[in-house]
């Protein structure tokens, strides 16, 4: 799902937020990373997806 | 420690940020955290596994051995008119590690620190739904969340 995300920090913590809640986390302490004249189109990095269905080849 | 339930004991935190080793967070990312806790009113995390049927015709007994597991993440929450952490920290789409101490941490308002236990879930919402609206019955909203990495359910808090 793309969407756009704002990069925001907090004593040394990285993350993205969507835009539509940086208001939350600025007022729990987070500061958006950029001057907020243009969203980043975060590309987040996902781990693998070690949880999802294998097909399984026993039995 | 002894059977407890939640009220007055479970932390339950939520950050942006990325968790490199999540069954080690770092204490400063909890410290970092939005606290969730005073918003939740439900919480399911919840792991499930597969068997996989592995009989033959040499026995009349069914084996069976073990296959995928997956898990599920939802929340019930709050709609507050003065104070929407709840509703505004978690819009579809968005990515994150919720922090699930059930028995609470050693810091303050049960704030898990380091040595604390605690589980570790990154999730990606995947919807955020009202409940129906009824009279006499305080406005309240799900959270559903894929579970995209495999949780960390014995975590422990690093310094």
């Amino acid at each position: 799902m793309a969407a756009k995300q704002v990069k925001i920090t907090k004593d040394g913590e990285e993350g993205f937020c969507m835009e539509s809640s940086v208001a939350a986390w600025e007022r729990n302490g987070w500061t958006r990373a950029d001057d907020g004249s243009s969203e980043e189109e975060a590309k987040v990095t996902e781990r693998p997806l070690e949880t999802q269905a294998k097909t399984t080849k026993e039995g | 420690m002894a059977r407890i339930i939640p009220n007055e004991n479970t932390w339950i935190g939520f950050t942006a940020a990325v968790v490199a080793d999540i069954s080690a967070p770092k204490a400063a990312t909890l410290a970092a955290a939005i606290d969730l806790t005073g918003h939740c009113i439900s919480l399911n995390a919840s792991a499930r596994g597969n068997t996989v049927p592995t009989p033959s015709f040499d026995s009349l007994f069914e084996t069976s051995t073990t296959g995928t597991s997956a898990a599920t993440f939802d929340a019930d929450f709050y709609r507050d008119d003065e104070d929407d952490l709840a509703w505004e920290t978690l819009p579809r789409g968005t990515r994150g590690t919720f922090f699930i101490a059930r028995y609470g941490g050693s810091g303050a308002n049960n704030l898990p620190i380091a040595g604390d236990d605690l589980e570790v879930w990154t999730v990606m919402v995947t919807s955020r739904t009202m409940a129906n609206m009824s009279s006499n019955t305080v406005l309240t909203f799900t959270a559903s969340c894929a579970v995209n990495v495999e949780p960390a359910e014995d975590a422990v808090v690093a310094t």
